[in-house]
């Protein structure tokens, strides 16, 4: 695997020098001649029936140019379940559905047209929690459920509020339990988050009159996005163009129809005039999504030596007033709710459930980060309970190659064990804590990326002067991906990666990609460059073969020229332009091309959630902490914290240890202080001054980050995702280093110091009431 | 409400603008200026992405009325660079991998620059004093950190 020239050096990245200079274009820095700029006026009632909207004192606004309303574009849109209409129709399901929106010549027209609709609403009665959602005669949010589209991802059940119902079904568990020496039984809680991407929602939208639509947007899947409009409109996917601007992060949130969904909507209005619609940032938090809270009940049987034998665990995922990708997420994270552990009796129900609260869906690390805070923080609570070390615990049950998981898998590549191992040594393990309130904790995790996004093309460009163009609908949404993939190119055919240009994405012109999610694109999109660049050295040899009349098993590629057994070399610049007659001014280039697609991909049984290869890749990690409680305050300080991922091939250090940093600053969000407070289905701290991400001084200084590089055999070079995984074992490692220092078990993040200092003086006057 | 008219001096060039007196600075730049390298992420003074330099010193574009900002030296990120070079704390920024959506850059950047054009060697505490009123969602700040401290030799 050695000697690569390019490959596992940290470049720097090619999209940077835009970005320091102000000239990366986002959605918003985009002015296109007559834009119009649209406003929404959004629900203040969590669950209605829409009885009468007037809009007649707005349309008479004279720069207000149009005013929609849902009955006007009756379209419905969903990757999944196609449910949630672009503006609602007859009734309103969460405070800040978009209910009208209008487009006008200015921001402030438009913003006046929107406070001038007036609304009459029937309220209907509403349900926020989602064990009580799936009680019989809970009202129903969506009436017409069984009439919806959906994908084979999502199992609706008709007439109730379950979106989805995800089951996983190994061995015998009853008879495990009866079986086990030791049985637990705890329930986990996680909180509403927001992605809070400093970059606000944003989309401009066209209708031409050749019957087009274009979208400028910022969306994390262009030809996802692509294909939910299309196949709501009933419109060929050849009549929609997503022309992409670089992505101010998304995290998850950026992924289906937000912002463009208003956009089309008053397009359609005004056809061949650009409208312009850029949330708020208390419609960032209202009406975009948030991440999923979880309530987890799972209960274990062990044997007295720690081998875990049984786990059944119920999940019920709050997914608010529409699917989104809800049912994914909670198909996805339950399957593995089990963790990265070797169980043979494993019994797992996930219910994504409809309530009237905003939308949840995937943020970084799709549902993972709760499941993975539910049985990391149960791995301890074992652990304690056998007298067990927790790491020790963890290794005993880790899963090693060709182990069978839960959902019937046999792992090919994972080196689990390793970063455990990587990451307690960091903290230097087994020695004790200098002081009382001090504490170290271990957590580890594993997350996929499915298959059934597999699919992913690529277009690399030999120009005559020796420079490459790579053609990808792969989105830079802040991860490095152009750079990565100048690095693959740059590797193949031996061209430095000064001369390659990376596209941005283009649904006219740049090919078929799933989606920049996942963690899928150095795999996914580093696979189908490296094939496009091996397609352009096959077609070198044929033409060399042709003109020099040699036959082709006597020529190879090597280091960017055609070379023969016979010692002929010809550059690919001088195939070209002799091939091609260019010494005459003509000139032409070689175009490669590939597909990448996870050979022998499956799906997972219905019924039992079993499925061959429902992974492309496996990402697994593990965090140890070292925390000191205030015990006047309840205030954690994280002392130092080292984390340790098994990312299969470093492509870029550099880049590699920017995700590591990243995510784990999110997961510490997550796992101390970030909660979207929602009241009633309202949200009550929509603002990022009262909803509170990271600033500098939140985050850790020490930290250590350890790459393990166990290759996959499909992974370009080696290599797996890594963008998501270091976000989810976080909270569990601070709740368990929580317990070390304290002895208290606190079962919901996040772990606030209101929470800590709590359970401190309940412990404290419990034990005054025992002296 | 009248609209007036006024100048504006950014990245030393003189700009005429009619303006209501209640719009922003920000509202300006990246509307009647076009130097959209300032980016609006809240709106509310919160986030930083929309710091620009007045007479050096940073303040959020956002919570600035334009009217206020007559008369005084306005440097975005737009007016960094010099013949087309990077500056080199842009340099630094690129090099120790301090950007990736580059959304709150050019906030975290202009930041960086009024610390050290004051302060030519701050400590670390003074680095994270001077950024902690940025936001970014991307780098957990460290490499962000880092590129300021190699500016300050350290």
């Amino acid at each position: 695997m050695g000697n690569h020239k390019i490959i596992g050096k940290s470049i720097p990245r090619v999209d940077v020098p835009l970005k320091v200079t102000g000239k990366a274009y986002y959605v918003d820095d985009l002015k296109l001649p007559g834009m119009l700029f649209g406003k929404v006026l959004r629900s203040n009632v969590p669950h209605a029936l829409i009885k009468r909207i007037d809009v007649s004192e707005a349309c008479r606004i004279p720069e207000v140019k149009a005013v929609v309303t849902g009955n006007e574009f009756p379209y419905r849109h969903g990757l999944l379940i196609r449910d949630e209409p672009f503006l609602t129709q007859d009734k309103v399901r969460y405070i800040g559905e978009a209910v009208a929106a209008v487009a006008a010549t200015t921001e402030e027209a438009a913003q006046k047209g929107v406070d001038s609709i007036r609304v009459t609403y029937e309220p209907l009665p509403p349900v926020f929690d989602p064990q009580q959602a799936i009680q019989p005669g809970a009202p129903l949010i969506h009436e017409e459920l069984s009439s919806y589209p959906h994908s084979e991802v999502c199992q609706p059940i008709p007439n109730s509020n379950t979106c989805s119902h995800f089951k996983l079904r190994k061995g015998d568990v009853e008879r495990a339990f009866k079986e086990a020496d030791c049985l637990l039984e705890n329930t986990y809680a996680t909180s509403f988050n927001q992605h809070c991407a400093l970059e606000p929602h944003a989309a401009i939208a066209l209708f031409d009159p050749s019957g087009k639509i274009t979208v400028w947007t910022g969306n994390d899947g262009p030809h996802r996005c692509l294909r939910e409009i299309a196949l709501s409109m009933s419109i060929p996917f050849s009549n929609v163009r997503i022309i992409s601007a670089f992505q101010g992060g998304g995290f998850g949130s950026k992924g289906g129809l937000r912002a463009e969904a208003i956009a089309i909507a008053l397009a359609s209005k005004v056809k061949n005039r650009p409208v312009k619609v850029v949330y708020t940032r208390e419609e960032v938090f209202t009406s975009t999504l948030l991440r999923h809270p979880v309530s987890i009940r799972s209960k274990v049987g062990v044997m007295k030596d720690g081998k875990i034998v049984a786990k059944k665990i119920e999940l019920f995922w709050n997914t608010g007033a529409y699917g989104e990708k809800g049912p994914w997420v909670c198909r996805n994270a339950s399957m593995s709710a089990s963790g990265p552990y070797n169980i043979p009796n494993v019994w797992i129900d996930g219910y994504c459930i409809y309530t009237n609260n905003p939308i949840s869906g995937p943020m970084r690390g799709f549902g993972v980060p709760q499941v993975a805070f539910a049985y990391e923080s149960q791995m301890d609570e074992i652990a304690h309970e056998l007298k067990i070390d927790p790491l020790e615990l963890r290794l005993k049950n880790a899963l090693d190659k060709n182990d069978e998981t839960a959902w019937g898998e046999r792992i090919v590549s994972i080196g689990l064990k390793e970063c455990l191992r990587k990451a307690a040594g960091g903290l230097k393990w087994g020695e004790p804590t200098k002081d009382r309130n001090r504490g170290k904790g271990i957590a580890c995790m594993q997350k996929f990326t499915t298959t059934l996004q597999g699919v992913t093309s690529a277009i690399v460009k030999y120009n005559h002067d020796g420079s490459l163009a790579i053609l990808t609908s792969s989105m830079e949404v802040g991860q490095g991906v152009m750079t990565v993939l100048s690095q693959f190119a740059s590797e193949e055919l031996n061209v430095p990666v000064e001369k390659i240009r990376v596209s941005s994405a283009d649904t006219d012109y740049t090919p078929f990609d799933a989606s920049t999610t996942g963690s899928r694109s150095t795999y996914h999109m580093g696979n189908a460059v490296i094939l496009a660049c091996r397609d352009i050295k096959k077609q070198a040899i044929s033409m060399v073969s042709e003109f020099l009349n040699l036959p082709k098993k006597e020529l190879k590629f090597k280091e960017g020229k055609v070379v023969s057994t016979k010692g002929h070399e010809i550059s690919v610049i001088e195939l070209i332009n002799r091939y091609y007659d260019g010494a005459r001014g003509g000139g032409g280039d070689l175009v490669g091309r590939a597909t990448f697609h996870t050979k022998s991909g499956t799906g997972l049984d219905a019924e039992t959630g079993r499925g061959k290869r429902p992974a492309a890749f496996w990402m697994y990690g593990a965090q140890a902490v070292e925390i000191e409680v205030d015990p006047d305050t309840g205030k954690v300080k994280i002392l130092r914290f080292c984390t340790a991922h098994d990312v299969g091939k470093i492509i870029n250090p550099l880049s590699c240890e920017q995700q590591m940093e990243g995510a784990l600053a999110m997961g510490i969000g997550f796992a101390l202080f970030e909660k979207v407070d929602i009241e009633e289905g309202q949200i009550m701290n929509p603002s990022l001054e009262s909803y509170k991400i990271p600033t500098v001084y939140d985050l850790p200084q020490d930290v250590s980050i350890f790459f393990v590089e166990e290759p996959h055999p499909e992974g370009p070079y080696g290599a797996k995702g890594l963008a998501e995984p270091a976000t989810a074992p976080t909270a569990a490692a601070i709740a368990n280093a929580l317990f070390d220092a304290t002895g208290i078990r606190i079962r919901e993040v996040p772990l606030t110091p209101e929470k800590i200092q709590a359970a401190l003086e309940k412990i404290q006057k419990y034990s005054v009431d025992n002296s | 409400m009248k609209k007036r008219l006024i100048s504006l001096n950014v990245n030393d060039e003189t700009y005429e603008v009619f303006v209501n007196p209640n719009t922003t600075l920000l509202k300006v730049l990246r509307e009647e200026l076009e130097l959209t390298g300032t980016k609006r992420g809240c709106d509310e003074g919160v986030c930083g992405t929309c710091t620009v330099l007045i007479d050096g010193r940073p303040v959020r574009s956002c919570l600035t009325l334009a009217i206020e900002a007559q008369d005084r030296k306005i440097t975005t990120i737009e007016g960094l660079q010099q013949e087309g070079d990077l500056t080199p704390l842009q340099k630094a920024f690129l090099s120790e991998g301090a950007v990736q959506c580059g959304f709150c850059t050019p906030g975290m950047i202009l930041t960086a620059k009024a610390l050290l054009d004051e302060n030519p060697s701050p400590t670390e505490e003074e680095v994270l004093r001077a950024i902690s009123g940025n936001l970014c969602r991307c780098t957990g700040y460290y490499k962000i950190k880092k590129a300021i401290m190699k500016m300050a030799g350290g």
